[in-house]
């Protein structure tokens, strides 16, 4: 398993790599549709200026040199600083910003895979029972909900309605870590709904199919029992998909969580990608984009070696 | 060549009956699912709200109303939905959004299906590292949030719903390509392109008229569900300010709007357009939903699900008496409820016997009824069928109507089963040895100790060389004969008094099969057990089978002694199946053959279930279904029995 | 190929299919960043010859490479290396543009009837596809009264015309398969397990069929299967295959009667007999058999005779060279050490030698 798992981290370095790349080529682009400097320096911008600031970005050298360098800094920790606020570093920048965006994620994933597969299970026992149609057609209605819109029904009914939580903000958990906790209950409810649908269908479908397999029934024949069948037969083989499944919806939670924040007035990494991209601030958005694509490649990473823990051909074939 | 040369096959009655073609099933099946028949009507609307939306709108969804009290109104005669900040009519800017919605699926997935689509069919029907290194690159967008994807594009071109869309477009074309790659890779290992390339058809031929049909069906569900998909990201780039501009109808923006305003002004300012996104993307998932279910079969039973209980009308006869009677089966009747109402009657009046120390062998074409009838006899009716008539006996305890729990003290404990596929029989996330201890730690009380020595000492009985080793492997590191024959220590782990094998080497080579029958015919001698074997193949029925069982068509035919069925048959089918063998063709020339096809179980001739293709039916057998009378021991089920009817002696040359 | 290439080679004398020292080597499959597995031996050094109007049966166990033989004379695998000649012209890797004209002597009959016809044609198309391609006739009367004919020929009514393949049953199917590879007029049909997946009475049927199919036609046939008695039953000469290799050849009673090969005995022992007095005495025979050795990885073959680790009577130079192939008494060949070492058979059966030994060693 340990060599599965080195295989795993070493195989993420080109994925790493690859995301840096378009993180960099996105810089690029953007300066090809307007100059960065131009926007740094603001309107009437004086010629000096501008060469000023591509200077110090480095804009004139050639591609690959400048590629080269930036990957340099990267790899030592060191995301520049903000076109905006020269004195603002964008490491420290995304260092308050994504405290709360984690969290949120966090929590919402805790949230969503586990009561996901506990109904995902309830419904693959009976399938076509009531348990299950109820099941269905909450996910079907909640998957076709966005956060963003169950976190503003979250917000007025529970927190301006009902005044159970706040509807709105954020503490941080250095000031008061029940108040951070409740600060982070209804977003990632609202974010962890969605989870906790794709889940729960994903589940119930390959557990319904891991319950008609061969070994089911021949473990039925040895006298296995009702309990055994599903928790220890089924569940691992219908989580091999299952797997993949809150793969994706982990790394689409980290891109959602954007609107969330923005519906509780939460300052995170979502607040600041948006304002990023309305103000061109390039160094910014690299930065953030950089630290999304770790977190998603981490994600991957995750989900690789859970295949590795499910799956005995994958792990022992590598 | 003439004809009448050929064994022929009748068309018509006997072949199986014609169903619909499957583009008509497909209508028929949406029509018939009401959120199909929703999902069609709702995508109706939205494409009349994209090319004409003044048809639904009632107001021009710009024109302001500045006067006090026609902002933030309820639904009223004039404004059905209400106004917004601006006193705008909400019903009419839903319509319009639901236009701008529209074409946003259009762009998108006008990009992920022209980009997804053909990249997919190149990488899967070229293959090799070109393909992986394709894959690779698509899997690392794949993997990235679409959120994301389209922040890139937006900040390189600016932001604007359409731009937006480009970006959603390219990171869908990667759920295509995944989906197409993987279906073509399918197909194309499918015999039939195989087939297809050996008529000479060309590439082109084959990717359009072969593989592009079957790629269909999944594109079009795959396209329904993505198009939810594509307006729920449409949705929140708008809402946050990076999509549509601020004064568009989009429901996004007006769900922005909403935002700053819901917590003062009452929650209905969210309604509207949040009603329109969420009815929208339902009725999308809907639509895959449907597409999906009236183009495959259901699958709603597994093998957890327990039929509900029917009364199970008694047996007419009475069991076999004696202490070595282990199963005694009489007059089992077992129904499959079909999906159109129609009721197949799998099983009628089956009955048997098997004692201790005796095999007894259940031979029989496809379709017959034997694997059937050990799963019912033991409580295992496959749902929605339904044991509905019969009797069941064993080791002298009648388990007619035994619970589920009631059966699991039995199943595995004092009867065992071997099933037709070793491999998948065994779960592949579980080790070898964990199988195999399960029944012992369940029914024997062991420990975890005891039941891995018990284990390693089964391995070594059904003779697995290095069984310590073994336990600790997971069954893809088995051949099937390996495979099979922890399939057997499995069965045997209890030391049961019936062991019942289903086909246990018909999917092993011929060179392994002996050695399975070998081992099941050593370890019946040691512990006097009753064994059933199932199986098509007479001469494995030969070689290990002392009374056989015929079946065909659901029924019994006739029960002897194995010395009798292949010296003595008394049933013409018996006959029949003897004689089709190659082995016992002599000479050149054809060989025997019998007409025609098995019935289907659903129209079942009126006569006896043979006789279409009977060499011997007269008019009473079309007509008469036959009993299933006693002779001596033996049983038969032929109307002509005890009649002038000759069965010429087929094997009694070589004897 | 050109008429004139074509009309040359059906007057050339010689057997109509040659295969000779056939290799096929499947490449690992590796991850995209990783090592390249080595390569599977699919097929290691195969040569025979069928010729025109004859049957050759092809025998072997699971992974024993009869298929992927029939896949390489198909085009469907890329050889490795070997020759194959089909009428004297080389088709060992046919050219884009000859492939037609290939495809045209050539057919095949593939194993699943459920998954070896397209489920959206109707049997019209399925049969009718090859018609057009080969013979220009486009869809419509003409060609449906010839698919017609096709279908008197595998005793199929007309009706089945517009029947597509979930409306037929396996036997069915495979009376179309049939008929869509006589649908071209090849010279040469394989039949790649083609009876496998049928019931016993079914399987007969179309046996009855293709020999039929022969008597009338002439086409000569590749036929693949895993029974030595179906295979014994259609065959004029049969080769059995053991991990890639043709460890004997020659005439098919022949072979059934005296093999030379203990893996063919081993083979001819396994299979059970429809009668419980004769069985009883194989049975013994078969268990001389009995080891529980498995076979080796085509993936890493041993460095001698294939099969040395499940026969009864190895020898040293078993586990150390690889047999040559040598004369056998049925006018095949053998490749056997048993025939210059040891016993030395010199190519008579090894059924005496092996019972003797067997008793021997009990």
């Amino acid at each position: 398993m340990a060599k599965y798992i080195g295989i795993r981290v070493l195989a993420t370095i080109p994925l790493l790599f690859a995301i840096a790349v378009v993180t960099f080529l996105i810089a690029v682009a953007m300066e090809a549709n307007g100059s960065i400097a131009g926007q740094v320096c603001g309107e009437g911008a004086t010629i000096e200026c501008i060469a000023e600031v591509e200077e110090s970005l480095g804009l004139n050298d050639p591609l690959p040199s400048r590629f080269v360098s930036w990957l340099g800094d990267v790899v030592q920790g060191d995301l520049g600083v903000s076109l905006l606020d020269r004195n603002a570093g964008v490491g420290e920048l995304i260092g308050e910003r994504i405290w709360p965006s984690l969290s949120i994620v966090g929590l919402s994933l805790i949230i969503g895979i586990s009561l996901g597969m506990l109904m995902g299970i309830i419904a693959a026992i009976q399938p076509g029972g009531l348990v299950d149609r109820i099941f269905s057609i909450t996910a079907a209605s909640v998957i076709a909900a966005p956060g963003f819109l169950i976190g503003m029904m979250l917000s007025w009914g529970i927190g301006v309605e009902l005044g159970w939580l706040s509807p709105i903000g954020y503490t941080p958990f250095g000031e008061s870590v029940t108040g951070w906790f409740k600060s982070l209950i209804l977003p990632s409810i609202a974010l962890g709904m969605p989870t906790l649908a794709i889940v729960q269908r994903q589940l119930r479908s390959s557990m319904a199919n891991a319950l008609q397999s061969r070994y089911v029934l021949a473990a039925r024949a040895r006298g296995v029992g009702r309990a055994t069948l599903i928790g220890r037969h089924a569940l691992p083989n219908a989580m091999i998909p299952t797997i993949t499944v809150i793969g994706f919806r982990a790394a689409a939670a980290i891109g959602l969580t954007t609107a969330i924040e923005i519906v509780f007035g939460i300052r995170g990494m979502g607040e600041l990608l948006v304002t990023s991209i309305l103000n061109r601030n390039v160094t910014v958005l690299q930065g953030g984009m950089l630290v999304v694509g770790l977190v998603v490649a981490t994600v991957n990473l995750l989900v690789d070696i859970s295949y590795g823990f499910l799956n005995p051909k994958v792990r022992l074939n590598k | 060549m003439t004809e009448s040369q050929l064994p022929s096959e009748p068309s018509g009655d006997a072949s199986p009956a014609k169903p619909d073609s499957p583009r008509r099933r497909f209508w028929r099946r949406m029509f018939r699912n009401p959120l199909g028949v929703f999902s069609m009507i709702w995508f109706a609307i939205l494409i009349v709200a994209w090319i004409w939306p003044e048809l639904l709108a009632t107001h021009d969804p710009f024109k302001q109303d500045v006067t006090l009290q026609r902002l933030y109104e309820g639904p009223s005669g004039d404004h059905w939905l209400g106004t917004d900040q601006f006193g705008r009519d909400f019903y009419s800017r839903v319509i319009h959004g639901a236009g701008l919605a529209f074409r946003s699926i259009i762009i998108a997935m006008t990009i992920a299906v022209g980009v997804g689509v053909p990249l997919g069919l190149f990488s899967g029907w070229r293959g090799g590292r070109l393909d992986r290194a394709i894959m690779w690159v698509n899997d690392v967008f794949f993997s990235l949030p679409i959120i994301l994807l389209a922040m890139a594009v937006i900040i390189i071109l600016n932001p604007s719903l359409d731009n937006a869309m480009i970006g959603v477009g390219i990171a869908m074309s990667t759920r295509f390509t995944r989906l197409t790659r993987a279906v073509t890779l399918q197909e194309k290992e499918e015999l039939y392109v195989d087939s297809a390339r050996i008529t000479g058809l060309s590439t082109r031929t084959i990717l359009s008229r072969y593989i592009a049909p079957n790629l269909m069906s999944s594109l079009i569900v795959q396209a329904a569900i993505i198009s939810g998909a594509i307006i729920l990201i449409g949705a929140t780039l708008s809402f946050l300010g990076i999509g549509s501009s601020l004064d568009d109808p989009d429901w996004g923006v007006m769900l922005n709007r909403g935002r700053e305003l819901f917590r003062v002004h009452g929650v209905w300012q969210i309604v509207p357009p949040g009603g329109a996104l969420i009815l929208t993307v339902l009725a999308f998932n809907l639509l895959g939903d449907a597409i999906r279910d009236a183009i495959g079969r259901d699958a709603s039973n597994n093998a957890l699900t327990i039929t509900k209980r029917v009364s199970v009308a008694p047996a007419s006869t009475s069991h076999a008496e004696g202490d070595d009677v282990v199963l005694s089966v009489r007059d089992m009747d077992v129904e499959f409820p079909g999906t159109d109402g129609r009721i197949s009657q799998v099983l009628e009046g089956v009955s048997l016997d098997v004692r201790a120390g005796e095999t007894l062998g259940v031979v029989g074409e496809s379709g017959s009824g034997k694997s059937m009838t050990m799963l019912s006899a033991l409580g295992l009716t496959p749902a929605p069928g339904r044991m509905t008539r019969g009797s069941v006996q064993f080791d002298g305890r009648d388990v007619t109507n035994l619970s589920e729990g009631e059966w699991q003290q039995i199943r595995g404990k004092d009867v065992g089963i071997i099933f037709q596929e070793p491999i998948a029989v065994l779960n592949p996330a579980i080790k070898v040895g964990k199988q195999i201890m399960e029944p012992l730690m369940i029914h024997m009380d062991m420990n975890r100790d005891e039941a891995r020595a018990r284990a390693a000492e089964l391995l070594a009985e059904v003779r697995v060389p290095d069984p310590e080793r073994r336990l600790d492997q997971y069954p893809h590191e088995f051949s099937g004969g390996m495979a099979q024959r922890v399939g057997i220590a499995m069965a045997l782990a209890c030391e049961p008094k019936l062991l019942i094998a289903d086909e246990p080497s018909t999917a092993l080579d011929v060179t392994v099969q002996g050695q399975i029958l070998d081992l099941m015919a050593e370890v019946q001698q040691r512990r006097n057990m009753a064994i059933i074997l199932i199986t098509h193949d007479l001469g494995v029925i030969a070689e290990a089978a002392d009374r056989v069982l015929v079946m065909y068509g659901g029924q019994v035919m006739e029960t002897a002694s194995a010395g009798d069925v292949f010296f003595n048959p008394k049933h013409p089918y018996s006959k029949a199946l003897l004689d089709t063998m190659p082995q016992n063709h002599s000479g050149e020339g054809a060989l025997a053959v019998i007409p025609g096809v098995v019935p289907s179980a659903t129209a079942w001739p009126a006569g006896c279930r043979f006789a279409p293709r009977c060499a011997h039916a007269i008019d009473d057998c079309v007509t008469t279904m036959p009993p299933l009378e006693q002779v001596e021991s033996d049983m038969v089920r032929c109307l002509r029995h005890g009649t002038d009817l000759v069965l010429a002696d087929p094997a009694e040359a070589d004897a | 190929m050109s008429d004139e290439l074509l009309l040359r080679s059906r007057a050339a004398e010689g057997p109509l299919l040659e295969v000779q020292d056939l290799h096929v080597h499947f490449a690992g499959r590796g991850r995209l960043f990783g090592p390249t597995p080595p390569p599977v031996k699919a097929v290691n050094g195969v040569s025979f010859t069928i010729d025109a109007q004859r049957t050759f049966g092809l025998v072997g166990e699971s992974g024993s490479g009869k298929s992927t033989v029939a896949r390489a004379i198909l085009q469907l695998v890329d050889i490795h290396a070997g020759t194959i000649r089909l009428a004297g012209d080389d088709v060992t890797k046919v050219p884009r543009r000859d492939e037609l004209a290939f495809r045209k002597r050539v057919q095949a009959v593939l194993q699943d009837p459920f998954s070896s016809l397209n489920q959206t044609h109707q049997t019209r198309t399925i049969v009718g596809d090859g018609i057009t391609r080969h013979f220009g006739l486009k869809a419509g009367e003409q060609r449906d009264e010839r698919v017609g004919r096709l279908l008197d020929d595998v005793g199929l009514s007309r009706e089945y015309l517009d029947r597509y393949p979930y409306e037929m049953s396996g036997g069915q199917r495979q009376r179309v398969s049939i008929a869509r590879a006589l649908a071209v007029e090849p010279q040469l049909i394989i039949a790649d397990e083609a009876t496998s997946a049928l019931d016993v009475s079914i399987q007969s049927q179309v046996i009855n069929v293709l020999r039929e199919i022969q008597r009338s036609s002439g086409v000569a046939f590749l036929f693949i299967a895993h029974d030595l008695e179906v295979v014994r039953h259609v065959s004029d000469d049969v080769g059995v295959m053991y991990l890639g290799s043709l460890v004997e050849q020659g005439d098919a009673d022949g072979i059934y009667e005296g093999p030379t090969h203990p893996y063919t005995e081993m083979l001819i022992a396994s299979i059970p007999v429809p009668n419980p007095t004769v069985q009883a005495g194989r049975r013994a025979l078969r268990q001389s058999f009995d080891n529980d050795a498995e076979p080796p990885s085509p993936a890493n073959l041993p460095p001698g005779c294939p099969f040395e680790n499940r026969c009864p009577v190895a020898m040293d130079i078993c586990r150390e060279e690889v047999p040559a192939a040598v004369a056998a008494h049925h006018g095949g060949r053998v490749q056997c050490h048993l025939h210059t070492s040891g016993p030395e058979l010199g190519g008579e059966s090894v059924v005496e030698f092996i019972t003797k030994e067997a008793r021997t060693l009990t």
